[in-house]
């Protein structure tokens, strides 16, 4: 039976209630939750207005009722409860009636309950006073019951909205119109929306991208910092990727869109926060089986209560038999209300996955949060996780009778017509020299073999060296040997320093690689990476985690989101190093949208944190259901007396509603210390 | 009732939907939790 995402009850699959989002089926408990996760601002804007008229008349009704002296004060109190009871209670009715419907029970029944017979009680006694003589009427405990929880309601929603604002703000910066390059070169405005994959589109110097795409024409740098957590402009040239929703600060660029819309980075990122909250950890699946008995269970209570004072207040001849059996029913449902035990997952993961996102780090399946903690050892892909994804130039030996700056000036103005990782390494070495490359003629590229042509006159060939496996490459200058290129894929700055903190924390790391033995020696024993598995294909890295698991490891993989999907999917946590593009084919509970290899840390911190916060919601949820339910029966009449079932109800509607809040605000206080992580 | 280890939910144990690993029965509420059960059962089964 699935769950409802917003409020975690059960729902069978039968219900009419459900959305249809990105190819998934949603099932919803009751029309208020369906309209909070369909349009949570329109739904806001309802709330408040119900909740304008709920407190506008609630507080009125509960000062009238205790000083007012006038023969229609019950009257009155009728005409003032009315709005409040059918307009601010509105959402609860439509629930109730699906639960009804659905034969299911949820927090919407419950409330509908409690104050329906408080209202029509008080109705009796306000047209029949002759029914009971002298009873009151209990026009305020129904009305403030309904704007308490309403005012939770309003809160959670609140939050939620906002939290999810800095998605859609990141949605809302992407223009309606671009600019298009036709092929003829003219450049015309159009509406974003009709942009296709292989359109050419020019993004001028302070506009945001609209679409990713690679740069065709022109250089500048971009501001990524809102997409992956980059705080440094990065420099875009010919052929780099762009992502969706970065800002180019000071050049033109001419980008040939690759994704747009629904498609693009900037759109998945917002879908994938969205979906954040639907992620269920095991401890959150307890508290939903506790939900799914916990309705029935109380309303059990609540009529053993109600018959119990009935019984032995009437027995003892006392009058008010009648209202203490209403009002300790009422009492027990409001108190009973299971809000914030379904509240305290879906918010607290709402919060953790958007601090996140601020860090670069999104989290796809928080319900991978419960292996996290357990993680005890680390497997990391090597390249494009523990080096760089592509290629630099190590080394420079010359080999014959030209300069080291010449070989490299012809070498590099040949291998600018190349887009092989190792001719552009060859070209940023050069570039990074300063040095202005030449434009090269009959340039001929043989895939596999290396690129040939004239460059100022001479005749150049750039060649992998004979016998060398991809490491290095020959500059031929004239049919002579000119110089030799040693290329490796750069250590990354902080990997080092994540290895020895992961050993601190008593886990162990591995390394698997595609590549030679010595490679994956040479970078493993410059890390300080422990076990070393080398020439692994895709299936045998999957093999080597399952090994690990096997041997009782809980197993975290690093690796390229794409390549290393099988083994990712079979480890207990996998982390994606994503470039911030190809989010949609990245598999992986987390992503990292930049290559800050710290943020393996940040994911485990911001497991352990969200994981003891849901915990510590849950606890408090649940503990306080459990002390209140007797307090609401009554068990303190022995002290107190009966008369404290005159404020009951409204007691119990403060705590349901503090109940809530609080959850709420303990969440955000994770915030805090999320977006403190260093 | 048995639960489906996948997703949590109780599942009755006359379901035909199941995967046996190392000599004991797993029961699933749908052929998406089996099939991501059986792609790796050991991370479910610790």
């Amino acid at each position: 039976m699935p769950t409802d995402p917003v409020c975690g009850m059960y729902v069978p699959e039968t219900s009419d209630l459900f959305v249809e989002k990105d190819g998934e089926k949603y099932y919803f408990c009751s029309k208020s939750c369906m309209e909070r996760f369909t349009s949570p601002e329109e739904e806001t804007r309802k709330l408040r207005s119900r909740l304008i008229v709920g407190w506008s008349l609630s507080i009125p009704i509960i000062i009238l009722t205790f000083v007012l002296d006038w023969p229609y004060k019950n009257y009155l109190l009728l005409a003032m409860a009315v709005p409040v009871q059918f307009y601010s209670g509105l959402g609860f009715y439509s629930g109730a009636y699906h639960s009804l419907k659905t034969r299911t029970s949820n927090m919407d029944l419950l409330v509908t309950l409690g104050t329906l017979i408080a209202f029509i009680f008080s109705v009796s006694i306000t047209v029949s006073p002759g029914i009971i003589l002298n009873s009151p009427t209990f026009f305020d405990a129904s009305a403030f019951i309904i704007t308490m929880i309403l005012t939770g309601n309003y809160i959670e929603n609140l939050t939620k909205v906002r939290a999810g604002g800095a998605a859609r703000k990141l949605l809302e910066m992407i223009p309606a119109t671009s600019h298009y390059v036709k092929s003829d070169g003219s450049i015309v405005d159009g509406d974003t929306d009709r942009m296709k994959p292989g359109d050419r589109i020019l993004v001028k110097a302070g506009e945001v991208v609209v679409a990713d795409g690679i740069v065709f024409e022109g250089s500048s740098e971009v501001d990524e910092s809102l997409i992956t957590g980059e705080q440094n402009p990065v420099l875009k040239e010919n052929g780099d990727k762009v992502i969706s929703g970065t800002k180019n600060l000071n050049g033109s660029l001419t980008v040939e869109v690759t994704n747009v819309g629904k498609n693009s980075t900037v759109s998945l990122i917002h879908d994938l926060l969205e979906k954040a909250t639907f992620g269920r950890s095991k401890v959150q699946r307890i508290a939903d089986v506790f939900s799914s008995v916990f309705v029935p269970v109380v309303l059990s209570i609540a009529a053993g209560t109600a018959i119990f004072w009935f019984l032995h207040l009437g027995g003892i001849g006392n009058r008010q038999a009648v209202e203490v059996a209403i009002l300790s029913f009422v009492s027990v449902v409001v108190i009973a209300c299971p809000c914030a035990i379904g509240l305290a997952g879906p918010i607290t993961f709402l919060v953790s996955s958007t601090s996140s996102s601020g860090k670069g780090i999104i989290i796809r399946n928080p319900g991978a949060f419960d292996r996290f903690v357990k993680v005890n050892r680390v497997v990391f892909d090597k390249t494009g996780t523990i080096t760089e994804a592509d290629p630099s130039i190590h080394e420079i030996n010359v080999t014959g009778s030209h300069s080291r700056g010449e070989s490299l000036l012809l070498s590099a103005s040949l291998e600018k017509y190349s887009n092989h990782p190792i001719a552009k390494a060859i070209v940023k070495f050069a570039r990074d020299e300063e040095i202005v490359l030449y434009e090269a003629k009959n340039v001929v590229e043989t895939p596999g073999r290396g690129i040939k042509g004239d460059v100022a006159g001479k005749s150049v060939e750039v060649t992998r060296s004979e016998g060398a496996v991809g490491s290095r490459v020959m500059v031929y200058v004239d049919g002579e040997p000119s110089c030799e290129f040693t290329v490796s894929y750069r250590i990354r700055e902080q990997a080092k320093s994540v290895v020895e903190e992961l050993k601190r924390n008593g886990i162990r790391t591995s390394i698997v690689t595609g590549d030679s033995r010595e490679e994956a020696e040479r970078v493993a024993n410059e890390v300080g990476i422990e076990e070393v598995h080398s020439q692994a294909s895709p299936e045998d890295k999957s093999e080597i985690v399952k090994k690990y698991q096997m041997e009782g490891d809980y197993v975290l993989f690093v690796g390229d989101g794409i390549n290393d999907s099988i083994a990712m999917e079979v480890s207990d946590v996998g982390v994606a190093m994503g470039s911030g593009t190809d989010i949609a084919k990245e598999s992986g509970d987390i992503i990292l949208l930049n290559n800050d290899l710290r943020n393996i840390l940040r994911s485990k911190s911001i497991s352990e944190k969200t994981l003891a916060k849901v915990k510590q919601n849950l606890g408090w949820a649940v503990g306080y259901n459990t002390v209140l339910i007797p307090i609401g029966a009554g068990i303190l009449v022995p002290l107190t007396g009966s008369w404290i079932f005159s404020i009951m109800p409204i007691f119990a509607s403060f705590a349901m509603g503090f109940s809530s809040t609080s959850v709420v605000i303990n969440s955000l206080f994770l915030r805090r210390k999320l977006e403190s992580l260093q | 009732m048995a639960r489906d280890v996948i997703c949590g939910m109780s599942v009755k144990e006359d379901t035909d939907i199941t995967s046996t690993f190392s000599g004991k029965t797993y029961y699933f509420c749908s052929v998406d939790c089996k099939e991501e059960f059986d792609k790796n059962p050991i991370k479910y089964t610790r």
